[in-house]
């Protein structure tokens, strides 16, 4: 019967008028179709019973928390992992990389998706390094031009100033929250020209805060690809110890060890918040909302829309946290800081969920992009010709790689919620704590499920 | 340790049960287009020009026809057209300004001005939500939807 469809259609149906194919426009311009009903519905269930689960049947002493890392051992992947050449190498990819891109998005075309920049920021590092972070460990170390940049101009060596303990990771939250809004809400945000100020204007920002603070202390808690992607790299079953030989954990056994400070909580908010905020102006109920609105009013309701958003996810957090307060009678906030890192998990999951096909789909873009990154014209390895083909993925494996994520998500917040309970608390009590963070976690992954089925 | 085996045997028997209970029976809700399938249906050539139709959907088996209008940067027509993977489209788009229709995805465009509508006829070959706009306005006009 299929068949019988696609048969007639392509004999009966012709372009016509003045219609001609154009170039590719693929940042967000195809989006997900909503996930079925049954699978939203599975999935909410889903997460319920495995809290359930979670709360009757888990262990009652920690079992992530103070574990050690098991070394690599001297395999070819350790040889190449210590050695200082490769990691030259790495670093001056990782640079050369960054100036092509940088004088793309300054200088070539200035149309978002016949420039490389657009595509390799928003796509391939936004997405796609943080998919492989997540699976291979903290690849950013390395392949920062900002540190690569710093240490080869002498910069952050000796800092002028103590960084100020009270800030903690605030900077880089705050930038983080910077570059959401430029990329799901500034109107001119996919613009190549736009994002080459933005790349200069933040490298600028990030040499500074190394010179004056230190390289090492800004990579920790200003520079906010260095936070990301080190936050998401705890999820990875590979790290590096201090010595820098490979170590093995298990997986999500980076997360306990995350030093609990100020302003962590804040950028593992923005990092929920801000994809979930990516959800909702997908929904109708946000398009007929900002549909009659003008430019500028458009931005202004978005970027409520966002900061709004960031402070719901905290906001609604905060409140399981008061509530474990009044179990464990310690004040809310030293809780919510301290329980953050269990919401990463979930922000991770989100992502997943939300640009998984865009990588996939999107993404290709970037191969074509890569031959001509100027937009004038070249073919330097023969793809510019490449089409984004997006029969690459069908509607049912993105809909069960998004449903999937996001319970697996919330298995690996209870787990690490768990966990940390167990170790922090008297056995006694431990569980009446998470009640409410339970609560908490199956509510966002029910109101993730909800907006990947269209609202 | 007995009683955790015990409650996690009881998850895993509620979750297939609960994934048994909510899937999908088999076509047995699916509107079936079965029948109409062997018979292009005919398409109206219409000479874009002057008629101007009500903004109409007609939920046809093979072909959507979608019309557009843009006024005062205002757009009239629904927010979302839904159409099956293999159906055509018909899109007609009316506009009190120059612009270009972009039919993302599927990468068409085509030109529209206050004296020619732009028309823009394709078949829905794959699957996924495809944002229709005016392209230098960036004023999304519909978002269409098309399922497996």
């Amino acid at each position: 019967m299929k068949k019988g469809v696609a048969t007639a259609a392509a004999s009966g149906v012709v372009l016509l008028g003045d219609v001609t194919p154009a170039l590719a426009h693929g940042l967000g311009g195809r989006l997900d179709l909503p996930v079925p009903r049954w699978m939203f519905v599975f999935g909410a269930a889903a997460a319920l019973v495995i809290s359930f689960v979670a709360l009757a049947a888990l262990w009652r002493s920690p079992k992530l928390e103070g574990r050690s890392e098991r070394d690599g051992g001297d395999g070819p992947l350790q040889v190449l992992f210590t050695s200082s050449t490769v990691e030259w190498a790495i670093r001056a990819i990782g640079l050369a990389v960054f100036l092509l891109v940088t004088v793309a998005a300054l200088g070539g075309v200035d149309e978002p998706t016949d420039n490389l920049a657009p595509v390799f920021v928003y796509v391939w590092l936004w997405v796609g390094l943080a998919f492989a972070c997540t699976l291979l460990g903290n690849l950013w170390a390395t392949l920062s031009p900002f540190d690569t940049l710093a240490r080869l101009l002498g910069i952050g060596d000796d800092p002028r100033r103590p960084y100020p303990i009270a800030w903690g990771k605030w900077p880089a939250a705050i930038l983080l929250l910077g570059f959401t809004w430029l990329e799901l809400v500034a109107p001119f945000g996919a613009t190549p020209r736009a994002l080459g100020v933005a790349i200069t204007a933040y490298t600028v920002a990030t040499l500074a805060g190394m010179a004056v603070f230190g390289r090492d202390e800004w990579n920790r808690r200003g520079e906010a690809f260095a936070v990301l992607y080190d936050l998401l790299a705890r999820i990875a079953p590979l790290a590096r110890d201090g010595k820098g030989r490979v170590v093995r954990r298990p997986v999500l056994g980076g997360l306990p060890s995350l030093r609990p400070e100020p302003g962590l909580f804040a950028f593992v908010a923005v990092l929920l918040g801000s994809t979930t905020f990516d959800g909702v102006s997908r929904t109708s109920a946000w398009t007929s909302l900002v549909g009659g609105l003008g430019r500028t009013e458009e931005t202004i309701v978005g970027s409520a829309g966002l900061v709004g958003v960031v402070a719901l996810v905290a906001g609604v957090f905060s409140l399981s946290m008061a509530s474990a307060s009044l179990v464990s009678g310690e004040r809310w906030h030293p809780l919510a800081v301290r329980f953050a890192h269990s919401l990463v998990p979930i922000a991770f999951a989100y992502m997943v969920a939300h640009y998984f096909s865009l990588l996939v789909l999107e993404g290709q873009l970037g191969l074509r992009l890569v031959s001509d990154p100027f937009g004038l014209g070249w073919n330097l390895l023969g793809t510019a010709g490449r089409s984004v083909n997006l029969g690459l993925l069908s509607v049912t494996a993105i809909w069960y790689v998004q449903v999937a994520a996001i319970v697996a998500g919330h298995i690996g917040g209870v787990v690490l919620a768990h966990d940390r309970a167990v170790a922090v608390f008297p056995a006694r009590i431990a569980m009446r704590t998470q009640y409410a963070l339970l609560g908490v976690m199956v509510l966002f992954t029910a109101i993730g499920l909800l907006i990947l089925s269209g609202g | 340790m007995r009683r955790r085996w015990i409650a996690v045997a009881i998850g895993v028997v509620a979750l297939v049960a609960i994934f048994l209970v909510v899937r999908p029976r088999d076509e047995a809700g699916a509107p079936g287009m079965t029948g109409s399938s062997g018979t292009p249906s005919e398409r109206r050539e219409e000479d874009g020009g002057n008629t101007i139709q009500p903004s109409q959907t007609t939920p046809a088996p093979e072909a959507l026809e979608l019309e557009i209008e843009v006024e005062d940067g205002k757009v009239q027509g629904p927010d979302t057209a839904t159409v099956k993977v293999g159906d055509g489209v018909d899109l007609v788009v009316e506009a009190d300004v120059s612009d270009e229709v972009h039919v993302h995805g599927y990468d068409l465009t085509a030109d529209v001005t206050p004296s020619k509508p732009a028309r823009m006829r394709f078949e829905a070959t794959t699957a996924g939500v495809f944002e229709i706009e005016l392209e230098s306005a960036g004023l999304l006009l519909v978002r269409l939807q098309v399922e497996p």
